[in-house]
């Protein structure tokens, strides 16, 4: 595939970390799964090692395969048979996730900060901004991540020391014996629901580093961000954090710093920018993948293009919350990541395999 | 130069927040009130007015009071956005006071109303008025109407006070989660030695039992949970029996840890407070400092013990309330336990044992 411009390992972590701590952000308590704050603590590391548990197949791949992202490989070993639907599949996968991200982040604004906004306004505005992004390339939208990813911490830092006399640790409850089923669910939920993982697969070509050391360092950086808003989230909110719906938005309304009262601002401000990094770096992805259903002449709408179908999508369903909650669903459920995170990879790893098996010594 | 253009043409559409309302458009509430009159809530809303400064030297006031009444809390706001024709913006209220009756009846739908409205915030203090909230917000206090400001400072600075606690929407939408927990309010009333220029005062503590009131607590007994919440700072402590003596517990560390004993629940309580001597000090040449210090520990010590057991008592045999939060300790500390009693926790708290041990530290006294 023709990838557009290169990018360094740092530019990649700082890329999908921001991307998946979006989510975070507006997370509805640990899991959704009414979990104690504690549990949740114990589940990032568990969640982060089925991550890598999970994409070992891919990892042998990829070694085998150096240069080439999952697509590629398709393309490699399946053909243009088997490669045209597995390009198809990423692109629509990315679309999703792009249309996921602009449904929740019209959700959001128009619940917590601009009561009875237009959601298709916000989502225009929005995709609009991230067409111009996903069309320059990876390697500006790292550059904005990379100003985000600084911002974030300067922002965390500030947001914790606000909050220091708000902590108490009677709020850390052991994890009982009950919970256990839920805690499991967690696990696997933050593993299979982490489409970044799909995403980091298909830049794999894209960057000048180690994909491996790309992998461990992305997931030490998410695995401390979320100890720690867990921590902070779970010592400073109590129980109150389980009446909120945006439990982290709840902890910036919260937080007082002397003169600077509600740092609510603040978040919504990085969320904003979290939102279009991640709708861009979606639409890129899925631009690529889909640059095959247009002719050669036609190549430069394919984001543009990909752009309007994601923004419909979310139009239509910021405005049914219940579709909503279904597509949420479905592109975190487990099901899209499995397919191309683990049976993918596995499937053109045998084939792999095979092909060198064949081949004369 | 094309760049150039585009961006200046861009910043044209930056012109600010979509659905803009002028602020003389804009009733911006500082307080409300909440009470239950004939079955609905009584809104008393006390409505900033952005007067300019040759008026406000004329002596009007720089609020006036919109009373509105609706079945639910939103229909209240919204009759008063009807009565008066400006947006309701209360994302700057600083105070909410609850009114007796409102209280008594319980405030579950009030506290949800304000815990989930998107222009709250959840750390609005909260108040409980000893009678109608309505009176509280229309006082006019020395001429102008209630400072809320001057109200907010003295809830703000509750660890210094010894005698008042502070509650805010958060606190009490978290015994909503939590039921075992309960919350408590600061009472205030009008009142001050001349009747024509009243002044607000905190005259109790308010404790509520599933968002309803149980029972008040005296200014002693608040200080008896402040300890017990670990909540004083600076606080004055005149001793009893030590003629005129008085102390400044500046710190006090606080320890709670709760054990099971053949199906008995306790609860150890364990507080260091550091003191300095405030007066009298340097006219008692004859008896030696050190003495006096120890004896003066002693005595803090002992009168801080009955604070807490005086507190103890009214909370967990009379009102069968847990506004200090054991519930949450056993919750940590006996898990096990705590799973299997937790839908019977009322029944338990009259039964709770305490074991009370305070250690004063008096390290010097001013600047001698």
């Amino acid at each position: 595939m023709n990838r557009s411009s290169a990018i360094s390992g740092a530019q990649l972590v700082t890329l999908l970390f921001i991307s998946r701590i979006f989510d975070f952000l507006t997370y509805p308590s640990p899991g959704g799964s009414q979990i104690s704050g504690t549990a949740a603590l114990a589940a990032f590391p568990v969640g982060i090692a089925l991550t890598a548990l999970l994409l070992l197949p891919a990892c042998f791949l990829l070694r085998e395969n150096h240069g080439c992202g999952v697509v590629d490989c398709a393309y490699r070993y399946l053909g243009k048979a088997g490669g045209v639907p597995v390009a198809l599949l990423m692109g629509i996968f990315a679309l999703a996730v792009a249309a996921d991200t602009a449904t929740g982040f019209a959700i959001f604004l128009s619940a917590g900060i601009y009561a009875g906004a237009p959601a298709w306004f916000l989502i225009v505005t929005l995709m609009g901004a991230a067409v111009y992004a996903a069309s320059m390339g990876y390697e500006p939208m790292s550059r904005v991540s990379t100003l985000v990813f600084v911002g974030f911490w300067a922002a965390f830092l500030f947001m914790g020391i606000a909050l220091l006399p708000e902590m108490d640790p009677v709020y850390l409850r052991p994890v009982v014996s009950g919970e256990s089923g839920k805690f499991w669910m967690l696990c696997i939920r933050l593993a299979l629901g982490n489409t970044e993982t799909v995403a980091l697969l298909f830049m794999i070509s894209v960057i000048n580093g180690k994909p491996s050391r790309c992998f461990w360092y992305w997931a030490g950086l998410l695995l401390a961000v979320l100890e720690l808003v867990a921590l902070v989230s779970t010592m400073a909110l109590g129980d109150y954090g389980s009446s909120q719906r945006f439990p982290f938005y709840a902890l910036t309304k919260i937080a007082e710093f002397s003169i600077f009262q509600r740092l609510d601002s603040l978040h919504a401000a990085l969320w904003i920018f979290m939102a279009f990094i991640k709708t861009s770096l979606y639409l890129r992805i899925a631009g690529e993948a889909l640059r095959f259903l247009f002719p050669a002449k036609g190549r430069g709408f394919v984001i543009p293009a990909c752009g309007a179908a994601a923004a419909g999508a979310a139009i239509y369903f910021a405005g049914e919350p219940r579709w909503a909650d279904r597509l949420s669903q479905t592109v975190k459920g487990g099901a899209p990541v499995v397919l191309l995170a683990l049976v993918l990879p596995a499937l053109l790893l045998v084939l792999s395999r095979k092909k060198k098996r064949g081949e004369p010594q | 130069m094309r760049r150039i253009l585009c961006l200046a043409v861009s910043m044209l559409l930056l012109c600010g927040c979509m659905d803009t309302v002028q602020l003389n458009e804009r009733a911006i509430v500082q307080a409300i009130g909440v009470d239950q009159r004939d079955g609905e809530l009584l809104l008393s809303m006390q409505v900033f007015e952005p007067y300019g400064g040759a008026e406000a030297a004329g002596g009007k006031t720089s609020c006036r009071v919109v009373q509105v009444s609706g079945e639910t809390m939103s229909e209240a706001l919204q009759n008063a956005a009807l009565k008066q024709g400006k947006e309701v913006f209360y994302g700057h209220n600083k105070l909410i006071v609850i009114g007796r009756g409102l209280a008594r009846e319980g405030m579950e739908e009030v506290i949800r109303f304000f815990n989930t409205d998107r222009q709250s915030r959840p750390n609005v203090d909260m108040m409980m008025a000893d009678g109608e909230a309505a009176d509280i917000i229309s006082a006019e206090l020395g001429g102008s109407m209630l400072p809320v400001l001057t109200a907010q400072m003295m809830l703000e600075n509750y660890k210094t006070s010894g005698g008042l606690i502070r509650a805010r929407v958060r606190d009490l939408a978290e015994t909503l989660e939590n039921p075992s927990v309960d919350a408590f309010l600061p009472v205030v009333r009008l009142g001050g030695d001349d009747p024509e220029n009243p002044m607000i005062e905190v005259s109790a503590t308010a404790v509520l039992r599933q968002s309803s009131l149980a029972g008040e607590l005296t200014p002693e007994e608040t200080r008896g949970l402040l300890w017990l919440r670990g909540d004083v700072k600076r606080t004055q402590i005149s001793l009893k029996g030590e003629d005129g003596v008085s102390l400044m517990a500046k710190e006090s560390s606080l320890r709670i840890r709760p054990w099971v004993r053949d199906g008995q629940t306790f609860f150890s309580v364990y507080l260091r407070v550091q003191s300095t001597v405030e007066e009298p000090l340097g006219n008692r040449e004859s008896v030696h400092l050190e003495e006096e210090f120890q004896r003066y520990g002693a005595a803090q010590s002992r009168q801080i013990e009955e604070e807490i057991r005086a507190t103890l008592q009214k909370l967990t045999r009379e009102l069968a309330a847990d506004p200090v939060g054991f519930a949450d300790y056993l919750a940590k500390y006996e898990p096990e336990f705590w799973s299997g009693c937790k839908d019977r926790y009322r029944e338990l708290l009259p039964g709770l044992q305490f074991e009370i041990q305070v250690e004063s530290d008096i390290d010097r006294a001013g600047l001698a």
